[in-house]
Formats: structure tokens, sequence, C-alpha cells
């Protein structure tokens, strides 16, 4: 019963925040709609265009203050089901971080969607393999050795499996 | 139109680089663990689990590869950001190579076992 009514009192706040959220951007659209001049349909285009924009910011600043309270996780972000970071999720990250940003970059600056050459394309494949590889590698240790995901322990043997 | 291109820029810029900016933060504080980034698995019977684990070669390459790549890459996005760079094929070829050999690693050392008792 307890935790039914947690669930609800979540939910009715996250329904209050959802309806704060559009109201602030609809508050957003009507002002730019009265604050410019022109036919109404301009106006109607931009009203749309700056309501959009401002309600993703918004969402994009919730779950941006989420993360950084703790509210959302990502303490395993780069983590394997035991204890240790993952090489891989970490390239991964590296990469989806350095793409994202100039894809950004790029479309600021040029006001357009870029070309996205193959040599791009193989590079982040590359990476995004590599993770789905590796993960491939780990569940199917697991499923046979027992072995651990990622190391466990740390005992300084002075030998390395991969020289 | 222009200030709606701005507003839009801006947002991009914020949300991108707040995301980045808290997940850098989260590692620096520890909130995000790095460590064992750079350990792999060997096998070892006498453990209960099977495997200990020690530095790792393939990992250690695999970082640095991935870092000049996509700092060179970096660097060539913002010297010109107006298109994708174009970046060198050798240099993907290099960075196939790279996670080739860590994955290779990693498979012979987790998977090794499992392989003999198939083969017996």
């Amino acid at each position: 019963m307890a935790i039914d009514g947690n669930e609800n009192a979540k939910e009715r706040k996250f329904l209050i925040w959802f309806i704060v959220l559009v109201v602030l951007a609809l508050a957003a659209a009507i002002t730019v709609a009265k604050s410019i001049s022109g036919d109404p349909i301009t106006k109607l285009k931009l009203a749309c265009a700056y309501g959009v924009l401002v309600l993703l910011f918004l969402f994009g600043v919730v779950v941006l203050a989420a993360i950084a309270s703790g509210k959302i996780n990502i303490s395993e972000l780069i983590e394997e089901e035991t204890t240790g970071a993952s090489t891989s999720r970490f390239q991964l990250l590296i990469f989806t971080f350095v793409i994202g940003i100039s894809f950004a970059l790029i479309v600021a600056c040029e006001c357009k969607f870029p070309e996205v050459p193959t040599n791009v394309l193989a590079l982040l494949g590359v990476s995004a393999s590599t993770y789905g590889v590796s993960k491939g590698i780990t569940a199917g240790s697991n499923n046979g050795s027992g072995a651990p995901d990622t190391p466990a322990t740390s005992t300084k043997t002075g030998t390395d499996q991969e020289k | 139109m222009r200030s709606l291109l701005i507003f839009a820029r801006w947002e991009a810029v914020v949300l991108l680089g707040g995301f980045l900016g808290i997940v850098l933060w989260k590692m620096l504080t520890g909130d995000i663990s790095l460590s064992y980034l750079l350990d792999g698995d060997i096998p070892d019977p006498s453990t209960p689990g099977g495997f200990t684990s020690d530095a790792s070669a393939g990992r250690t390459q695999l970082l640095v590869v991935t870092m000049i790549v996509a700092g060179y890459y970096l660097l060539q996005v913002i010297e010109n950001p107006r298109q994708f760079p174009q970046v060198p094929t050798e240099m993907v070829a290099a960075l196939g190579g790279s996670h080739a050999l860590y994955l290779g690693g990693k498979a012979r050392a987790l998977l090794s076992g499992r392989l003999k008792g198939l083969f017996k």
C-alpha cells in the first residue's frame, strides 16, 4: 500500500512538472507571437519553432538537473555488471561525445544538415562494434566458465594475457 | 529568423556541454569509477573465479589510439567547423587494428578455456 502511495505521488509530481514545462513553452511561444511583426503565418511558424525549442531545452535542463543531483544515476555508465570500468564502453563514450560535439558545431556554423563522410561512419561503426563484440565475449565467457565480467580482484602477477 | 538560429545554437551548446561537463565532473570526483580501466583478465585456475587481473597492454594501446584519433578528429573540426573532416583511411584502419587486438586479447583470455573444452 505504501509503495502504491509513493508511486502515485511520484506520478503526480511528474505530471505537475510536465504541465509546468508545457505552460512555460506555450508562454514563450505567445510572447514571441506578440512581440514580432509580420503576416500571421510567419508569426505562427516562429511561435511554434520557439515553443518547441523552449520545450526541448526545458526537458534537457530537467534531465541534466536530475543527473547532477543523482536522481538519474549514471555512476555505472562505463562499468560492466561487476565492479570495474570497461575500456570498450569508455572509448564508445569518447567517440560519441566527439562526433556529437562536431555535429552540433557544424550544424551551428552551416545552418543545414551536413554530409557525413563514409570514414566518419566507419569510425563510429568500429567503436560501436567493438563495444558490441566485447559484450558478446563477456556474455559467452559468463555462460561457460563463470569467469568475471571485468576484473574483480587485482593480484599483480607480472604477466599479461595480451602480451 | 536569425535569433531563432542563435537560440537553437546556444541550446545545443548548453545541453551538450552540460552533459559533457556533468560526466567529466562525476569522473573527476569518483562518482563514475575508472578503476580497473586498464586491467585485463588472466586465466588462473588457483583462484575461486578462475581469473585474476593485471595491467593489460591491449587495453592501454586501445585507450592511447582512441585518444589520438579522437583528438585529431576534434582538432580538424575546430579548424574547419563547416564540414565533417576527412579522416584518412589509414587512421581508420589503425583504429580498427587496435580494436581487433583488444578484442582478440579479451577473447583469448576469457574464451580459451571454453574452446579447449570443446575440442577435448
